[in-house]
């Protein structure tokens, strides 16, 4: 199972359990295999992420980069960032963006 | 001996009240039967400024496939929400436009903005709220305290520039420390004397503190969250360096899962570019100006 962005959902995707909507109903069941009229649906009434069954990875495959340039950007980031809980997922993420739009700006 | 925040707000108000052009298109725009021909007349006191809307009419923003020849067809394809933020954007950048640039460089200062404006739209947009275009007014607005520091106490606010750049410090958090207030309480007591919403003064005056909110704890939130995101992207500075401290609760507030992050920081790349355009206008704005009045 794993929670998926909208944005990443595809068709032919199973939903792992319901899918509730802000104010507790129920729009779809769990077992429901998702086609494009689910994702219109998801779209209009503002669901943002669904459980999906099985194994997927949300993450591109990660680009290779020069390990001494990771180091380099890590540590810059790190100054960048050093008045943030890097333990905060939202912080992650924005670090990560932050690391990997540095490193993309040197190749 | 340092200015008291009271009296630096009040010489600021002496020089730089809200221009009445701006007060006249939100009490047209809040009215039920505001024609646009009204707008027109009120715009028409600004001949830079009509300008400037029929230009983004006519430019690649709006794709329209004819030529756009008057203001009020312009205001049509514009949006009057729009207009909104566009015509206060202009006034308050007109405001403080004589800025020295050793201290802050403007264009950097308002790409900040734009991108806290557009990062809290995201959100907002997200959160299905209502008015979302007051989300981008807030982020426009929610440094305007800096202004008043770099236009009022140069000299301070140079100070505690160079000593947060020293002792890689938060800039607001040194200048609570060196003059017993900092540019989010300045800002939103110019905003009250401006007599804009509450949200606007809320969100202003607390968006390092969120939690001291009190009757628009969401919008102070979402406000809070975009201006970190705009200070970890980059995307301009106000004068801050580093990415401020964001606060847990007030992330929890805004009631978004956590991986969301990844596409608010998408549509802030992709919408970014579109409003700076928007609020700054082009380069070469100033030879076009006055061909269009």
């Amino acid at each position: 199972m794993a929670k998926v962005l909208l944005d990443n959902i595809e068709t032919g995707m199973e939903l792992n359990s319901d899918v509730i909507d802000r104010q507790g109903r129920v729009l779809l069941k769990a077992g429901v295999i998702l086609t494009e009229k689910h994702l219109r649906i998801f779209n209009t009434w503002g669901i943002l992420e669904v459980d999906i069954k099985g194994d997927i990875s949300q993450e591109d495959a990660k680009k290779e980069y020069p390990p001494e340039l990771i180091e380099e950007a890590n540590q810059i980031a790190q100054i960048h960032f050093q008045h943030t809980d890097l333990n905060h997922p939202v912080i992650k993420s924005l670090f990560e963006n932050w690391q990997t739009r540095y490193m993309d700006s040197k190749v | 001996m340092a200015r008291s925040a009271e009296h630096i707000i009040k010489s600021t108000t002496q020089v730089a009240s809200l221009p009445t052009i701006y007060i006249k298109i939100d009490e047209a725009l809040n009215s039920a039967n505001c024609s646009t021909q009204y707008l027109v007349d009120i715009l028409g006191e600004d001949t830079a400024l009509s300008a400037r809307l029929l230009r983004l009419a006519n430019s690649a923003m709006f794709n329209f496939p004819n030529k756009i020849d008057s203001v009020s067809q312009a205001i049509t394809i514009i949006g009057t929400q729009q207009l909104r933020a566009l015509v206060l954007a202009s006034s308050v950048m007109k405001l403080f436009k004589d800025i020295p640039e050793d201290l802050i460089n403007m264009e950097m200062f308002w790409r900040h903005s734009i991108a806290c404006a557009v990062s809290a739209r995201v959100i907002a947009s997200l959160r299905r709220a209502a008015n979302i275009e007051y989300f981008f007014l807030a982020g426009l607005l929610h440094d305007i305290g800096r202004l008043i520091m770099f236009k009022e106490i140069p000299n301070e606010i140079s100070q505690a520039l160079k000593q947060a750049s020293e002792t890689k410090q938060l800039l607001f958090k040194v200048e609570k420390e060196l003059l017993g207030y900092d540019h989010s309480k300045l800002g939103g007591m110019l905003l009250k004397e401006w007599k804009l919403p509450p949200q606007l003064i809320e969100s202003t005056a607390y968006h390092h503190n969120p939690q001291r909110s009190s009757d628009f704890k969401d919008e102070v939130a979402v406000v809070h969250a975009a201006d970190i995101i705009a200070n970890s992207m980059q995307l301009g500075s106000s004068g801050e360096r580093l990415v401020p401290t964001l606060d847990s609760q007030a992330w929890q507030r805004i009631g978004l899962p956590d991986a969301i992050i990844n596409t608010i920081i998408n549509e802030l790349q992709k919408q970014y570019d579109i409003a700076v355009e928007f609020v700054l206008g082009s380069d070469n704005s100033d030879e076009l100006e006055s061909g269009a009045a």
